[in-house]
């Protein structure tokens, strides 16, 4: 079975930066999200998937197509929500829906309502009139309603409030956790994709530094605490911080990290787990670190 | 492409309204006041219209929207094509109106006017048609300000010069050299038979608007 996307030594080069090589893809019913700080690449990769801007080299495929814009019947298999949500400004977002509706043969009008309202989008309303909260709603809507196989989703809640973005983000997950379909979601907000993520790519300075399952990430990621009087020289951590006596280590390989502490002979260590969240600091910061240097 | 064509024609259909009422009422107007007045307000008028079309356009970052429609470049590109041709053509018929409302000869005050707007919108038009998909409409908006504002101050420069050398001739001195300039253009506007004095400003308009658009470019975002 064709990947949802497969990006191929992708390279998107701009005066002052440069994305890529990128090689990443994405298999049928997994959620991917794509972590990253700003201005890290994300939007960029976006804009080549979908044609908005053209690659220096690579090659771009979605569900097994090239994404050629001579041919664009792959961007039927796709629903893609950017950072910016466009519109025409004075009509109505019903409006906008019917003109979509146009483009796509698998649209259903009844979906659209149905997505409407559980998005609880004022249809009738213009466009201009939207609240920034619904703006992102009617993207989501026109990028739902014909049913797409890979949802490409680019950082669609930033610049919502809080209380907003809770509210997109648990109508968004309560739609998507229905169905059968591969997600590729940005962002540089851990919590906004935790809750849906099966796999993690984390993009730093343009070079995708890591790849993971979310529950390896959880599973291996430890906080190490203990005691000793020696400088302990311990491999392979991202942190280690030392305080008096006391030590404190973030580790990519809890295990490994314990059974040298272990060895080294030091007792009475503490370890707890991280959140997703701390993972991907220290990840990020690794990266920039390595992107410094 | 019609689709695209027709939503645009529909959201936009107040400017094209105006746009298009503008050419009757000009023709009527001219032929009852002989005055270039009216041109240039109507002119003005209609040079709204069509920006405000494109300007929104642009602002709307329309681009960015039907890009993501599954239609192919080509179809993109030759739906932008009419969006340039369809105000072309309508000045084109302003022009032709005109021209049979003031047979044999059109009035110089309402050919200058006419004959700059006429270029000024080619020029405008080239730079739309090539401007690259949403890399850089932050230039382009810019360059688009600029090239309006360019046009605007021709317009009133080509006024007081006009009024300046109509009062000079009067009072039987000799016209300011922009009179001769502007009545020269007049003498070779579209209506004349040397064109290439219009096919030469015409280039070094777009060379203008080219240097606009290359200065202004700005990277998109990352």
């Amino acid at each position: 079975m064709a990947k949802a996307f497969s990006l191929i030594e992708l390279v998107k080069t701009y005066p002052e930066f440069q994305l890529g090589p990128i090689d990443l893809d994405l298999e049928p019913g997994v959620v991917l999200g794509y972590v990253g700080p700003n201005a890290s690449g994300k939007t960029t990769t976006f804009h080549c998937m979908m044609g908005l801007a053209r690659p220096k080299s690579g090659r771009i495929e979605i569900f097994g197509r090239e994404n050629s814009n001579r041919s664009p019947e792959w961007k039927l298999d796709v629903g893609y929500v950017g950072d910016l949500h466009v519109f025409h400004e004075g009509w109505t977002a019903e409006e906008h829906l019917r003109l979509r509706s146009q483009f796509y043969p698998g649209w259903s009008a009844s979906r659209a309502a149905d997505l409407a309202k559980r998005f609880d989008l004022p249809l009738g309303k213009k466009v201009k009139a939207l609240s920034s909260g619904n703006r992102v709603k009617l993207s989501l809507v026109s990028a739902l309603a014909h049913s797409p196989r890979l949802l490409l989703l680019d950082e669609p809640t930033s610049g919502l409030d809080p209380v907003v973005r809770r509210e997109v983000l648990d109508a968004l997950f309560e739609v998507l956790e229905d169905g059968e379909r591969s997600i590729f979601y940005a962002t540089h907000i851990l919590p906004d994709i935790s809750r849906l993520a099966d796999e993690l790519a984390f993009l730093s300075a343009g070079k995708i530094i890591q790849r993971s399952r979310k529950d390896d990430l959880l599973e291996k990621w430890r906080r190490i605490t203990f005691t000793s009087a020696d400088a302990v020289t311990i491999e392979g951590v991202a942190t280690h911080e030392r305080e008096g006596m006391t030590h404190r280590v973030t580790t990519p390989d809890g295990e490994a990290t314990m059974r040298f502490l272990r060895g080294a002979g030091v007792d009475g260590f503490e370890e707890t787990r991280m959140t997703i969240e701390d993972i991907a600091i220290e990840i990020l910061k690794g990266g920039q670190h390595a992107a410094n240097h | 492409m019609l689709r695209i064509i027709k939503a645009e024609l529909r959201y936009n259909w107040f400017n094209f309204t105006i746009f298009l009422l503008s050419v009757p009422v000009i023709v009527i107007l001219q032929m009852k006041y002989q005055s270039s007045y009216f041109t240039f307000f109507l002119m003005f008028l209609m040079l709204l219209m069509v920006n405000g079309w494109n300007i929104r356009y642009i602002q709307e970052k329309r681009d960015f929207l039907y890009g993501q429609l599954p239609l192919s470049a080509r179809t993109l590109g030759a739906a932008r094509l009419m969006m340039v041709l369809i105000p072309l053509s309508a000045y084109a018929l302003l022009y032709i109106g005109l021209s049979i409302a003031f047979a044999p000869s059109v009035h110089a005050n309402v050919r200058v006017p006419l004959a700059l707007w006429g270029l000024f919108t080619i020029a405008y038009s080239v730079g739309f048609i090539f401007r690259d998909r949403l890399i850089g409409t932050k230039g382009l908006m810019r360059g688009k300000m600029i090239a309006v504002a360019a046009v605007g101050a021709l317009l009133v420069l080509n006024i007081l010069t006009w009024a300046a050398g109509n009062r000079a001739q009067a009072h039987g001195g000799p016209p300011p050299a922009l009179f001769r300039f502007f009545d020269f253009v007049a003498r070779n506007s579209p209506t004349a038979s040397n064109l290439n004095t219009v096919i030469w400003i015409a280039i070094a308009l777009l060379l203008g608007w080219v240097s606009v658009m290359t200065y202004t470019r700005r990277r998109s975002q990352v």
